[in-house]
């Protein structure tokens, strides 16, 4: 299975919790794998809103996110991720607009 | 030109001349400088070395503010969801206390005031999960313990 990543806008509080599922282990969903996700980094218009550093603690094909409290509608919001291997993927979404489940490309 | 006039010009040039490298150099940082990769603190399997690494202290206060969501009894130990919540945080990290290599995320929040991380991370076995953040200087701790179901990672 190709690397993939999914993200998902979810109305939470005042904001949006943004979550990103990562696939990025082709095979090995059970953990084992030799490389993980190290840096995920979130945005919101093109400016960077919070940047993960992750660890080989991290597990595989995570689920990451985080708590926007002040995006509007309209506004883009978009994920990066890289692995210790070099695989990378990215997604996009509009608040109010594809809010839902965002395939982004790998 | 009276000499106390000239003196004046001169000084302000001055002020101004030396002001220009400060200048350059707010400019020249990005809007949201990012967190270089710690790469030995997340290799490290020291807890201690890694909070010197990323906090330069090992002494921590408890912070009521700072909120850990973490089931208690994981059955799948490759996948453990978390929530973390620590609101106007400088820089937050997550370090599972029994993997060989505990830090598992560490993110700079200074541009990020609400603070929540949701993730999932994996453990070898039962483990004190803590989250360490630093805010006005200080560090601050929060610890849960996490069983599980079978050896994991």
């Amino acid at each position: 299975m190709p690397a993939s990543t999914l993200l998902k806008l979810v109305p939470a509080g005042k904001g949006f919790d943004v979550v990103c599922s990562i696939r990025n282990t082709a095979g090995a969903q059970f953990g084992n794998s030799a490389h993980y996700v190290t840096r995920v980094t979130f945005s919101v218009n093109g400016e960077m809103a919070c940047e993960l550093n992750c660890g080989p603690g991290i597990s595989d094909n995570p689920l990451v996110g985080i708590h926007l409290a002040t995006v509007d509608s309209g506004d883009q919001v978009s994920v990066m991720w890289v692995d210790s291997s070099g695989n990378r993927g990215r997604a996009q979404a509009t608040v109010g607009i594809n809010q839902s489940i965002v395939v982004g490309e790998p | 030109m009276r000499r106390r006039n000239f003196l004046g010009l001169v000084l302000r040039s001055l002020a101004w001349l030396g002001s220009l490298p400060v200048a350059g150099l707010i400019a020249s940082r990005p809007a949201s400088a990012s967190l270089p990769y710690p790469i030995h603190a997340l290799r490290s399997g020291n807890v201690e070395e890694i909070l010197l690494e990323l906090f330069e202290t090992t002494d921590t206060g408890e912070d009521g503010g700072l909120e850990i969501s973490i089931s208690s009894q994981a059955d799948n130990p490759n996948l453990i969801p978390f929530r973390i919540t620590a609101r106007h945080a400088e820089r937050v990290a997550i370090i599972a206390e029994s993997n060989p290599q505990p830090l598992v995320m560490v993110t700079d929040t200074t541009n990020y005031p609400e603070g929540v991380i949701i993730g999932t991370l994996s453990l070898q076995g039962p483990s004190v999960v803590s989250c360490y953040v630093l805010r006005q200087g200080y560090l601050y701790k929060n610890s849960r313990h996490v069983d599980v179901a079978a050896s994991g990672y």
